[in-house]
């Protein structure tokens, strides 16, 4: 009977009112967008929560929290090993970045312009670092710095971070490449200007969303990573996770806190500016 | 330069001044450099570093000494396929991974949906960005926070501990483990099957509607079909990180919670047993590459991505 | 050899197994504008991007002003291209986009900024330098590739289907305008497109291609009435092309039969036993009501027996559709003069030609 009902009001009322479908429906998608709020809450509480307790005077995830202090961020401020490896991980980031996004650059023109033998077994060598796991990454590196003779140190570091940041960079520059008109080159061409000169003036001002997206990608992914600096720092020099890493397994102090919610800071402000100046960028050309 | 001269003279016709001399690099430079050098960069520091981890897990101890010899050597292969401490660190390392991913599943599904089908699609972009967002920031960070949450006396007791009959001494379990990987790698889960909630024809489920299908079986019989490519993409992409990671056992875990990560670490970084590590390094490789392959021929990429 | 802006010898070019130009010669003069006409695939569009710079022949040469190219690249070469979608740098504005190829030749700024308002005036567009290519139409747009390309004073301006996306009415603007402006600059226009018409419009000479050969090369006017082979006849829009075989020759004239009549035709040079083709223009034929026995006319004019099958109103004209004897059509267009005689289907009419306006087609 009930479906009769909805039958009949199916062909007379288009949108939402469908016999006893409407108050069921409409509770139910209720009911799913405030599910999808909590799931939200529940991705998001423990990043809120390391800023919170970061000021935290207890020095820990309390609740509620006792007031408001700066102590573990002077903490911070004074503590070397943190602050070496604060300026470690930067450089290394930077680095990253600028070497990731050349290779990622010359990658994407290579791929989207010239077809040559063997181009799948190319892009997927290109990707493989994205599906080997983090700790065969890791060892694998390990075992080659050592048969190599590469001494452990900053520049593993930097190694490591490069090709584990590279399949994304090289994603992001490739969608740039893809969605690009061929004839902007052959016009920039015809109007006097040589390869180079029509590289520089038309193809990498055209591209530049995906380099600089790639770029900051490169960057944070670098900022971030752990496991595969943690197999080949070897000791001598530490990046910020893997301090952080070393105090939470021995020591779990306050400062950890304040460590941990710059980290945060650093990468989402670095990505989300990129994401603000696309989107602008967008609006702008349109 | 002589050529820069040359090149001025010819041209000089009209008004329009002279064209420049063109840049001499041969044809087969450009194409050489932008495929050669990065693919250079990845054979010398990917490609060939795992062809010696193969080589190396063939490689054995000397039991003398202790140190690694080169020779050819299947024994670790054999050690790690019948000694019961691996199996059993196998065994339970697709357990746990399993069980999160399931996990997952349960928890993005419904958020997937909501956010494919129930919001305005020009509000999607933002909330999808939200989605994101938490996975740009440190894993470490990330799983560090849930020890805070997780520990005695911590931030769920202090703010649920009214609630009865709610664990919230969870710290160092293997229900804490389930917690961090569900929360460090839920994106992977919802982003695929968003994608194919998204690209649901919206025709289809009226369509069933209008045929007199009550709602949970036009879930059943159209929603869920339709988007099961975007569920087994879910599946492999959540599966493959729990079931190769380090971090999550290491911090949350307790000493029974150890998986195939923590145990070839442990070779490399304590016990000094290279090829034993290598070996277990093939064996969950090959495990991985499995799951892909399931991936690439039941799950419509373009769909996914697309 | 002098006033020849462009010459090609014997060009070809292969895709894959496919000839896309198959030895292309032709010479065009300085000044001119031609057409390079001809359906999709023809080859048309190759022959410009070669003359470019953008493809290289496999076989042949192209002379630019006498000079061979070889595999000279597209910023070595005195050509420049108007591309069928613009190409408009999206990230310049209007002026940077028309004084990219003066800023890559290092003229001053000031000269560059001098100039590109003077293209600006040429084409119609003063003070739109500022704004940015999607904001312009796409008329507009196409003024600027225009003075793009014109700025830098190419010997050649090549033009690939620059009209494809422009509405009808604002095409018929453009064909004129593009006429204009290469009168005023004075300089060689080579034009690529598939419409008939267009060609007709602007055309100094056109070259009609078909399966990367050059089927005709001539005025506008000589494609359009002496068409040399069928298949130009048919693109140029010919609606009235009959098989036809010559009965007998003399000097300069011939009789040939064409479905059921015998026709004479003024056409030197046919034997008899020739098989070929008829072309008549629709405005060409003359009816009358058949009543009068006699097949000859007072001008010499011969004809078909024929019944009206259909008529079209066309404002001006008014189109018959005649049945032939065996089978054939014809298409008639008549002036619609006051007082002039109508036909009414299934009437019996007679069609009158003058030996004249009969075009023999061999090829």
């Amino acid at each position: 009977m009930a479906r009769a009902a909805m039958r009949a009001g199916g062909g007379t009322a288009a949108r939402g009112g469908q016999g006893r479908g409407p108050d069921r429906g409409a509770l139910g998608r209720r009911l799913l967008l405030v599910y999808a709020a909590l799931v939200y809450g529940f991705l998001f509480l423990p990043i809120l929560l390391v800023m919170v307790t970061s000021v935290n005077p207890d020095g820990r995830a309390t609740f509620p929290p006792p007031g408001v202090t700066d102590r573990w961020y002077r903490d911070l401020v004074s503590d070397d090993q943190m602050l070496e490896a604060f300026r470690t991980s930067l450089t290394v980031g930077a680095i990253v970045a600028l070497v990731a996004t050349v290779l990622g650059l010359l990658a994407a023109w290579g791929l989207s312009r010239y077809t040559f033998r063997f181009k799948r077994g190319v892009r997927a060598l290109f990707y493989l670092p994205m599906l080997v796991p983090g700790v065969v990454g890791g060892i694998s590196l390990v075992i080659w710095f050592n048969r190599i003779g590469l001494a452990s140190g900053f520049w593993t570091i930097v190694i490591a971070h490069v090709v584990h940041a590279l399949p994304y960079t090289l994603t992001l520059i490739l969608t740039s490449f893809y969605g690009f008109d061929r004839r902007l080159e052959e016009a920039s061409r015809d109007l006097g200007a040589g390869e180079w000169s029509t590289f520089r003036r038309v193809t990498l001002p055209l591209v530049m969303p995906g380099v600089i997206g790639g770029a900051l990608l490169a960057f944070t992914l670098s900022f971030d990573e752990f496991v595969l600096t943690f197999f080949v720092a070897g000791g001598g020099v530490q990046t910020l996770p893997l301090v952080i890493f070393s105090r939470i397994r021995f020591e779990l102090s306050p400062v950890i806190n304040a460590a941990a919610a710059v980290v945060i800071a650093v990468s989402v402000l670095v990505l989300l500016s990129g994401q603000l100046a696309g989107w602008a960028r967008a609006r702008r050309q349109a | 330069m002589a050529t820069s001269t040359l090149g001025r003279r010819s041209a000089g016709t009209g008004a329009a001044p002279a064209r420049r001399p063109p840049r001499g690099l041969p044809g087969w430079v450009a194409p050489v450099a932008s495929i050669g050098v990065p693919v250079a960069v990845l054979v010398a520091f990917v490609l060939l570093p795992l062809v010696f981890v193969g080589v190396y897990s063939f490689y054995s101890l000397n039991e003398m000494s202790g140190l690694m010899q080169t020779d050819f050597w299947v024994g670790n292969y054999r050690e790690v396929l019948s000694s019961d401490i691996y199996r059993r660190v196998l065994w339970r390392t697709f357990q746990i991974a399993g069980a999160a991913t399931l996990l997952a599943l349960v928890v993005a599904y419904p958020m997937a949906y909501a956010l494919g089908a129930l919001v305005d699609p020009r509000r999607q972009g933002v909330l999808v960005l939200l989605v994101i967002v938490p996975f740009w920031t440190s894993y470490i960070v990330r799983t560090f926070s849930w020890i805070g949450i997780l520990q005695r006396d911590g931030f769920l007791q202090d703010a649920l501990g009214w609630v009865p009959g709610l664990p919230t001494d969870l710290l160092y379990s293997r229900a804490a483990v389930l917690i961090g990987f569900v929360h460090v790698f839920l994106p992977l889960m919802i982003l695929p099957i968003y994608a194919s909630v998204r690209n649901l024809d919206r025709r289809l489920l009226e369509a069933a509607h209008d045929l007199g299908s009550p709602p949970w079986r036009t879930f059943l019989r159209v929603t869920l079909p339709l988007t099961l490519p975007g569920v087994v993409a879910g599946l492999v992409l959540f599966f493959i990180p729990c079931f190769g990671s380090f971090v999550t056992p290491q911090l949350l875990g307790g000493t029974g919670d150890l998986m195939m990560g923590n145990v070839i670490a442990t070779q490399f970084g304590e016990a000094f047993n290279w090829p034993l590590g290598a070996a277990l390094s093939i064996v969950m490789t090959l495990i991985v590459v499995v799951g892909l392959a399931i991936f690439f021929r039941f799950a419509d990429v373009d769909q996914v991505y697309g | 050899m002098v006033d020849h802006d462009v010459a090609l010898r014997e060009v070809t070019k292969r895709f894959g197994d496919l000839a896309a130009v198959d030895g292309v010669s032709l010479d065009i003069e300085r000044g001119q504008f031609l057409t390079l006409l001809g359906p999709s695939g023809c080859g048309k569009t190759t022959t410009l991007r070669m003359i470019g710079g953008f493809e290289f022949p496999d076989t042949g040469e192209i002379y630019l002003r006498g000079e061979p190219m070889g595999r000279r690249p597209p910023y070595r070469r005195d050509t420049s291209m108007v591309f069928q979608n613009y190409a408009l740098f999206p990230h310049m504005d209007i002026a940077a986009n028309i004084g990219y190829g003066l800023r890559e030749r290092k003229v001053a700024k000031a000269e560059i900024a001098r100039r590109v308002e003077g293209m600006l005036a040429l084409v119609e567009l003063p003070g739109l330098g500022g704004r940015r290519p999607k904001q312009l139409s796409g008329g507009q747009q196409q003024r600027v590739a225009l003075a793009r390309s014109l700025v830098i004073e190419p010997t050649v301006l090549l033009l690939d289907e620059p009209l494809g996306a422009l509405d009808l009415k604002l095409r018929r603007q453009m064909q004129l305008e593009l006429k204009r402006i290469q009168r005023e600059v004075g300089i060689t226009f080579i034009y690529v497109t598939h419409d008939q018409e267009e060609a007709l419009t602007m055309s100094d000479r056109i070259a009609v291609m078909n399966r990367g050969r050059v089927e005709q090369y001539g005025s506008a006017e000589a494609i359009f009435e002496r068409p040399a082979t069928r298949f130009v006849a048919d693109f140029m829009g010919a609606s009235n092309i009959l098989d036809a075989e010559v009965v007998d020759a003399d000097a300069g004239s011939a009789r040939i039969r064409v479905a059921g009549a015998a026709l004479t035709v003024s056409e030197a040079g046919l034997r008899p036993g020739d098989r070929v083709a008829l072309m008549v223009r629709p405005e060409k034929l003359r009816l009358t009501a058949a009543t009068g026995p006699d097949g000859t006319m007072a001008d010499g004019a011969t004809g078909w027996d024929a019944t009206v099958a259909a008529r079209v109103y066309k404002g001006a004209t008014m189109a018959y559709q005649l049945g032939l004897p065996g089978g054939h059509a014809l298409v008639a267009d008549v002036a619609n003069a006051p007082g002039g005689a109508r036909f009414e289907p299934d009437q019996p009419v007679r069609v009158a030609l003058r030996p004249n306006d009969a075009v023999v087609i061999r090829g």
